[in-house]
């Protein structure tokens, strides 16, 4: 995945309303148009919740999930 | 030792005698120890040890005879991490880390004592897995010095963030796999396949640790306070976030942060989607790391082994009416 693609991408969906159809419309076309696999538009409508993005503290969690294996120092 | 790791006890067995064998100076020995007795570590007794566990796995799954021939690997894979730990904690100006010690010195002659130890037990290692080994925390270093020398007018920071990553733990990680593939017998092409999938995870691992660094720890400290150029960090420097530049600039001159301005530059970095943009990026690595699995599955169990290195996220997919 392009990382400069991909950071557009989540940039425009941060400034339009979740979840809306029209936002979801406007999403696709955009992906198609920066170059990005289905998967990632699939992904970011995972953190769409019934009341907006979920939060940053879930992502966090489930990073912490993942983390069950490893931890490089930065 | 009752754990799922296969070999574990003979791992531990191994690196305690590499340590009585090794004529040492007492005092240097304690401190060794200390080093090599961290909570994730073989003599720490944990259950799931955080590197050494990797080759043994590997091993178990590509070897019909268990993981007794990725111990000696092993054990030089534990020496490596934690010199490699502390000599990172040094270069990152670790208060952390210092507070524990005698002094910097001291640190690096004991990081220094471990990768001379580690070069004992790769004597036990066939000389190509060796090498494989190496080039693995060759790249390491690689990622570290982008790391350590990254420039926000750079053309690309983030890009440069991401190049740090692939070297930082996915390169030792997928070196790891590798190796522990091919002293379990794989050829080379099934070691391949192996090393792609400790790529993967090495790539999710650094991920995931980036995301975590946004939380505050116990002492209320972020990656932000810690004045680290993350890849949400820098996701999100791209944006005006006046406040995140103060706290970045104060505290990589070491100046104190007041919590009001590390809350607002915390509400800042998450208003810009940064949290999202990351997670993205370890989703995408949490599903290379599932086809790579996938691929080795075709040829190797990997159940029990490698599946355990791979937490799949909780976040289910969204259902559209």
């Amino acid at each position: 995945v392009n990382h400069q693609a991909l950071a557009t991408l989540v940039r425009e969906a941060t400034a339009l309303p979740p979840r809306e159809p029209a936002t979801r419309a406007y999403l696709v076309t955009r992906a198609a148009a920066l170059g990005l696999p289905p998967h990632v538009l699939t992904d970011l409508q995972r953190l769409w919740t019934p009341q907006g993005w979920r939060p940053p503290s879930a992502l966090q969690d489930d990073a912490a999930s993942a983390l069950y294996w490893t931890t490089w120092p930065q | 030792v009752t754990t799922g790791i296969p070999a574990l006890a003979g791992a531990i067995y191994a690196e305690r005698a590499l340590l009585q064998e090794t004529p040492l100076q007492d005092a240097l020995h304690t401190l060794l120890l200390k080093a090599l007795s961290g909570p994730k570590s073989l003599l720490g007794g944990a259950a799931e040890p955080q590197w050494a566990r990797l080759p043994l796995l590997a091993c178990a799954s590509a070897s019909d005879r268990g993981a007794d021939a990725a111990v000696p690997l092993a054990v030089a894979i534990e020496l490596q991490a934690t010199a490699y730990r502390l000599l990172d904690d040094l270069e990152d100006g670790d208060s952390s880390t210092f507070d524990q010690w005698p002094c910097s010195a001291v640190i690096c002659n004991v990081a220094t004592t471990l990768l001379a130890l580690a070069q004992r037990a790769l004597l036990r290692v066939p000389a190509v897995i060796a090498a494989i080994l190496a080039d693995g925390w060759v790249g390491v270093c690689e990622g570290q010095h982008r790391d350590l020398t990254l420039d926000l007018d750079d053309s690309d920071p983030l890009g440069t963030a991401l190049q740090a990553a692939e070297g930082k733990t996915a390169a030792i990680v997928a070196a790891t796999m590798e190796a522990g593939a091919l002293v379990g017998g794989a050829d080379i092409a099934l070691a391949v396949r192996y090393r792609r999938f400790g790529h993967a995870i090495g790539l999710a691992g650094q991920f995931a640790n980036d995301l975590v660094g946004l939380a505050p720890d116990q002492g209320g400290a972020t990656d932000i306070s810690r004045g680290q150029y993350t890849l949400p960090i820098l996701f999100a420097l791209v944006s005006a976030a006046p406040a995140l530049r103060v706290c970045l600039d104060t505290a990589r001159a070491r100046g104190p942060i007041s919590p009001t301005l590390h809350g607002q530059a915390l509400a800042e970095l998450a208003a810009t989607g940064a949290h999202r943009y990351v997670w993205l990026l370890l989703e995408g690595a949490r599903r290379d790391a599932n086809t790579a699995l996938a691929e080795i599955a075709l040829c190797r169990p990997v159940r029990g082994t490698l599946d355990r290195l791979l937490v799949p996220s909780a976040f289910p997919a969204v259902v559209t009416t």
